[in-house]
């Protein structure tokens, strides 16, 4: 969405197995994504979008100032700390139902390994946890109740933060995590049809 | 001619409300330091009448009046782009108003759970009835709030986590200087400060060592208000 955002073209999009990071080994870490740009490299998300915002500064801003940079870092750590463990837990499961078959024993084996637990036990009473992690977003409801988006009268860095991770339910389950009466439903709509429908366009569920 | 602001007073000049907070402090960055701050009695906002309405802060700058804590910094921005900044921009001020959810949904609600019953003690007695009305009606019987601080402290701690990780990478949340979005979440501690209850914030934390740097800001300014003895 930031290189979208930016009007960059990508050239390739490479996958990479969840157990095999040989192709980013020349970064010599294993956290995906990375992007790289002629002879730059850079990995983390937050990290990416600043090399975008500083490599392509007359292409539109991604935070809008110095200012908005380090409050969108307050966003991406709110995402971080309470929005992915949520997520996470209530769909590890059908996650693992997308994972590529040589991939799903090592994505199992890490993630049990992280938790604690079975996937399946993890992802067990989700339906009941659902409401707690909506309550959790009322920061965001109550934002976008305000304004059309989180970066104001159009969408931004911030924005894609949070859009971001909620691509992540799409792609792998068809558990309602958001119920449509929600602002937040309405706002995720107008993302995923930014860009020509992007985000939409990426294979996944209605939901 | 000189700004006003109506503040809620409490016992010996203690201003704990995190809103006037907001108002002040976000005055101080503007280099506004001229202006005069009236105190108003809980229970009787006479003072305030000239606005056909009860909520404070309220800001008085010539003919206008303006009321609503984040309105005010709106218009603080707007009416003075020349001073130095609160927002940085629209999309600053976009996302300080998410940072303003957040401590309104999250941060302040946790809060008041914990100090409620160290506020009520921080009002004035005149008031105290008033007070104690007002507050049970959103919150229930308040003595029920003199126990329980312990086991409360901790989930409020571990809600500050976004707050704590973003200043362990950069300063302020407004970056290398503080902004707006700082003086939002830096209000409710100046809150607990203000009845006693600094301490809800551990030494060790690094929101306690960013709440020191903005005590300091503008010479002190926070660091001198009143606070109640404990």
């Amino acid at each position: 969405m930031a290189l979208a955002h930016k009007g960059l073209t990508v050239d390739e999009r490479v996958p990479v197995k969840f157990s095999d990071k040989m192709p980013i080994a020349f970064s010599g870490q294993d956290c995906v994504p990375v992007l790289t740009d002629g002879d730059t490299w850079v990995a983390d998300s937050f990290e990416i979008a600043c090399y975008l915002e500083d490599a392509y500064a007359d292409r539109p801003s991604l935070f809008g100032g110095d200012q908005g940079r380090a409050m969108a870092r307050f966003v991406n750590e709110w995402t971080q700390d309470l929005l992915v463990p949520g997520l996470v837990t209530m769909l590890v499961r059908d996650e693992w139902d997308h994972v590529r078959a040589d991939d799903r024993d090592c994505f199992r084996q890490v993630r049990e390994k992280r938790f604690g637990d079975t996937l399946e036990n993890l992802q067990a009473g989700r339906d009941h946890r659902v409401h707690a992690f909506r309550e959790q977003l009322a920061p965001l409801r109550v934002t976008l109740n305000a304004q059309p988006f989180l970066s104001g009268t159009s969408p931004a860095y911030a924005d894609y933060i949070v859009f971001g991770l909620f691509q992540f339910p799409r792609c792998v389950s068809a558990f309602p995590f958001i119920e449509k009466h929600d602002p937040i439903y309405a706002w995720r709509e107008s993302m995923l049809d930014l860009f020509d429908g992007l985000a939409r366009e990426a294979p996944g569920y209605p939901v | 001619m000189a700004i006003k602001v109506f503040e809620l007073d409490g016992i010996d000049e203690v201003r704990f409300s995190p809103f006037c907070w907001r108002t002040l402090m976000a005055l101080k960055h503007k280099g506004l330091d001229d202006f005069e701050r009236v105190p108003v009695s809980f229970r009787d906002r006479t003072p305030i009448a000239f606005s056909n309405q009860e909520r404070i802060p309220v800001l008085v700058d010539g003919d206008r009046w303006v009321n609503e804590s984040w309105d005010i910094a709106c218009y603080l921005e707007d009416a003075y782009p020349d001073r130095p900044t609160l927002f940085g921009g629209d999309m600053g001020r976009a996302e300080a108003l998410f940072i303003n959810a957040w401590t309104q949904q999250i941060q302040n609600p946790g809060l008041i759970s914990i100090i409620l019953w160290d506020a009520f003690q921080a009002v004035n007695p005149a008031d105290r009835d008033w007070w104690r009305e007002d507050r049970e009606k959103r919150y229930g019987k308040l003595e029920t709030y003199q126990d329980g601080r312990d086991e409360k402290l901790g989930p409020w701690r571990q809600d500050l986590e976004p707050l704590r990780v973003t200043l362990g990478e950069q300063r302020y949340l407004g970056g290398e200087t503080p902004a707006y979005a700082d003086y939002i979440v830096f209000g409710t501690f100046l809150f607990a400060r203000s009845v006693g209850q600094y301490d809800v914030i551990e030494p060790s934390d690094p929101v306690h060592d960013w709440c020191e740097r903005l005590l300091d800001r503008f010479d002190g300014f926070a660091r001198q208000a009143p606070i109640v003895a404990t």
